[in-house]
């Protein structure tokens, strides 16, 4: 009998004189469903990410797709294994791809990201349902890896107001301070505007740059413009940074639309609310503790803990909330965290999983310079998942609470 | 409150209910058989002693067989004995083959009608009560099929502090309890005192399901009458079942391996009060029960106050499918020489599913969201395909339920839910000695 297939053989149940049948009716949903329904879920944020960074971010998605169909076509006819599951895992695993990468990376890097995230993040591993690491991820940490220019420039497009959806992401000018993506049209020659990313920007509150000032000010008026920058200043406002319509992968930036579809999922039961609420809060708990450093006199760098005590409550909530929605947090929290197989079964192992999650890609996002931070956690906390799945277990009914710690 | 409303317990699934198209058909008589094969074996122990020789012609009611450690076999019906064949009867684990004597039925079946009481029960001591339940034929119709006086014994031993009569039927299609309360209620309301007063017990349940609540307004007089206390539990599957009744209603969990005795609450069923009732007072043994005929497709569908012997296959008369004996969810039991016996509640026809080829489980964790015992399943599920035995037992696979919901939501089609109860059953028939190889046959050894 095998591993992946196989009901009781008959000949077993003869030895003892038992037999033990199933039930013979069954919930409508299969693999195929699941995997499907988590699709059409994923689907949602790369549709925001078409919209906001146009056809090159299609183009994109459709590289990721097909390449991760035909790869796993190729593969499971090289090497004359039987495909398990059709390719409904393979569409998935390309969308997940999709939403990782940059709108404007180049033809081969989806297509190099996709054979990686297929051979080696899940067919060497024996294919669905046997891999430790979530394979979009492994594709995009290869990318970052082996196209380090492409893949993480200074500078990222958004396409204009008058642009959306049909706009070249390539054709940018840069505006390094463009607080007023509501109501302006597209440069001159252009349909895109090219800024930094947001969590490049809130890098200068680390030790070796540490080129700010305050988190923000909040002087009157008049006084602003002669007021030396804040952090806070640097970034497009609350509402687009939630609307998405800020530089980043193609699927990270809308927030907004990655918790209606991680709400579907959790909806539909396959994703527990623990695992998106443990990442989420562990990250904005490191956030609001970890220190940040401000450039003081003397371009001596202060080291302030606690930064959402060092000014006012809503500067605080501000600054948490930037640094929730910069680096692909929500997305990670919502689904490349959630999806099954890479994560922990239990609510309890999932609530470990993911407070590691948060605190590890906020670290990262906080101190060290990497372009993913929150797919770099997620890898990492995969790794610890079947650790995760023995260290908590419901309890069994019929024993008592820790009786294993009883003596017998 | 007419109805006290309790707790819940973890895991558990919404089933479809499916009971709409028998729920409100009263008990008739079945229809005729001329044949009926009635099992001298129904329950655990040896099979009764044959009192009447081939050829006899006996009267409906009349005493053919005697107890030899089982149970006493009379005629459901007036017939002439046949010979003796062979039959399956559901038992505790899966269906049984039990010898049969062949009654060539004359008369029709009956309708169930008021008996007049004979013999006062109330007045009766507990040990009078018990000497009378030795007789009749009864029997438990759930779980651990044994002798009614057997059971009330064990439970005697075991200083029960609760009896709990158990009408919630929480499988889809099988409706035979709930009509038997509704149109006999006063009837299993008096037999779940008689047990009651049997086991010496004080406090009497009964629980019912909350979507049926309305339907049982006539029964609060009754209930009243003789103290027994209505509970309406919520419609999640398995809450009928023995265990998780005692966890919610007695707030005690079983201990792995133990039955519901050992924490003091005694579980019974309604068809089995309805028969104590019948042969404590009015001296009518217990030769009959109501099956619900139901399924997918086409059949007589109806609740039939049926004899035992009756073949469970022609009750379908002519659908096709797969013919199961109780409900959908596991275990259920498939047998082709099936005859009605006191634990048959229902005979269904279910659309055979086709051939799903498993697919690798993906994670998902529904099989221990949804499980009530909290089992690691798919761990245990890979313990058998490795033949690891110890493991099994170590993760607890004697706490299972055998509710069957494992491999109702698993979405890749493992059949979890026959591997961990093949494996508790492998553990408790023989804890000591059991080899890998046994549990599989290419493991190490």
């Amino acid at each position: 009998m095998s591993l992946l297939t196989g009901q009781p053989q008959a000949h077993h149940a003869t030895q003892i004189g038992m037999d033990v049948r199933g039930p013979l009716i069954c919930a409508p949903e299969s693999i195929r469903t699941v995997f499907i329904v988590t699709l059409a879920a994923a689907s949602a944020p790369l549709c925001a990410g078409i919209v906001l960074f146009g056809w090159r971010a299609a183009v994109v998605a459709a590289i990721c797709i097909g390449s991760c169909a035909n790869i796993e076509r190729l593969y499971y006819r090289v090497t004359r294994m039987p495909a398990l599951m059709g390719r409904s895992h393979a569409y998935l695993t390309g969308v997940l791809l999709a939403l990782t990468l940059p709108p404007t990376a180049p033809w081969y890097v989806p297509v190099v990201a996709s054979a990686f995230a297929i051979i080696v993040g899940k067919a060497v591993f024996g294919g669905v349902g046997h891999f430790l690491w979530q394979p979009a991820l492994v594709g995009r940490l290869a990318a970052a890896v082996l196209f380090a220019g492409a893949m993480n420039p200074e500078y990222w497009p958004v396409l204009a107001q008058d642009r959306l959806l049909w706009g070249d992401a390539d054709k940018g000018r840069i505006v390094d301070d463009w607080r007023k993506w509501h109501g302006s049209c597209a440069p001159e020659n252009a349909d895109a505007f090219v800024s930094r990313r947001s969590d490049v920007v809130l890098s200068g509150l680390r030790p070796s740059k540490a080129s700010y000032s305050a988190l923000a000010y909040l002087p009157p008026p008049n006084e602003l413009p002669k007021a030396p920058p804040a952090a806070l200043g640097q970034l497009p406002s609350m509402g687009e940074m939630l609307m998405g319509t800020v530089p980043g992968n193609i699927g990270e930036t809308c927030a907004i639309v990655i918790v209606v579809a991680g709400l579907y999922l959790i909806y539909r039961n396959y994703l527990k609310w623990q695992l998106p609420v443990a990442v989420l809060c562990s990250a904005a708990a490191v956030a609001a503790a970890a220190p940040v450093y401000l450039a003081g006199p003397d371009d001596v760098a202060i080291e302030v803990w606690w930064p959402v005590l060092h000014q006012e409550g809503e500067v605080a909530l501000t600054y948490v909330m930037y640094r929730l929605l910069s680096g692909g947090i929500v997305l990670s929290a919502f689904f490349l965290a959630g999806e099954s197989t890479s994560r922990p079964t239990g609510a309890g192992g999932q609530v470990i999983f993911g407070a590691g999650i948060g605190s590890l890609a906020m670290l990262l996002q906080l101190y060290v310079n990497t372009p993913i931070p929150a797919f770099m956690a997620v890898l990492a906390m995969n790794t610890l998942t079947p650790a995760l799945d023995s260290l908590w277990r419901p309890r069994v009914l019929g024993r008592r609470r820790f009786e294993f710690l009883r003596r017998k | 409150m007419l109805l006290r409303q309790y707790g819940s317990f973890a895991g558990g699934i919404d089933l479809p209910d499916e009971k709409h198209s028998t729920l409100g058909m009263p008990i008739e008589p079945a229809a005729r058989q001329g044949v009926l094969r009635v099992p001298l074996a129904p329950c655990a122990g040896p099979p009764a002693r044959m009192l009447v020789p081939e050829g006899t012609r006996v009267s409906a009611g009349e005493r053919i067989a005697a107890a030899c450690g089982g149970v006493d076999v009379y005629a459901p019906c007036e017939g002439r004995i046949g010979k003796t064949v062979d039959v399956q009867v559901v038992s505790a684990v899966g269906v049984k083959h039990s010898p049969a004597i062949e009654l060539v039925a004359v008369g029709q079946m009956a309708p169930i009608r008021l008996l007049v009481p004979v013999f006062d029960w109330r007045a009766a001591s507990s040990r009078e009560i018990r000497t009378s339940l030795a007789g009749g034929g009864l029997t438990t119709a759930k779980g651990h099929i044994e002798p009614l006086n057997i059971w009330v014994e064990r439970g005697l031993r075991a200083c029960c502090k609760c009896i709990i009569a158990n009408v919630v039927e929480p499988q889809p299609y099988v409706t035979s309890d709930h009509r038997m309360l509704v149109e006999n209620g006063a009837e299993v309301i008096r037999g779940l005192m008689i047990i009651a007063k049997a086991l010496e017990v004080g406090q009497m349940l009964l629980a019912v399901d909350q979507r049926r609540v309305d339907q049982y307004r006539g029964l609060v007089g009754a209930a009243r009458a003789c103290n027994v206390a209505m509970v309406a539990l919520p419609a999640k599957y398995p809450a009928g079942n023995d265990t998780l009744l005692v966890k919610v209603l007695h707030r005690r969990e079983t201990p792995i391996g133990k039955e519901t005795f050992d924490v003091g609450a005694a579980v019974i069923d309604a068809s089995t009060c309805f028969a104590a009732y019948r042969w404590v007072a009015c001296q009518s043994p217990q030769t009959a029960r109501v099956v619900t005929v139901s399924g997918q497709g086409t059949m007589p569908r109806g609740n039939f106050w049926t004899p035992y012997g009756a073949d469970c296959q022609s009750m379908l008369q002519e659908a096709r499918g797969t013919m199961v004996i109780g409900g959908p969810m596991a275990p259920s039991y498939q047998a082709d020489n099936a005859v009605v016996c006191a634990a048959t509640d229902a005979v269904l026809n279910l659309k055979t599913p086709p051939a799903t080829t498993a697919t690798p489980c993906i994670r998902c964790g529904w099989c221990t969201d949804h499980c009530p015992a909290r089992l690691n399943v798919k761990g245990i599920s890979d313990a058998y395909e490795l033949g690891k035995i110890d493991r099994a037992r170590r993760l607890h696979a004697g706490a299972c339920i055998e509710c069957g919901v494992c491999s109702y939501v698993c979405p890749a089609r493992l059949g979890l839910c026959e591997r961990v109860v093949w494996i508790k059953r492998l553990l408790q028939q023989r804890p000591q000695q059991v080899r890998p190889q046994e549990l599989h046959p290419e493991a190490p050894p």
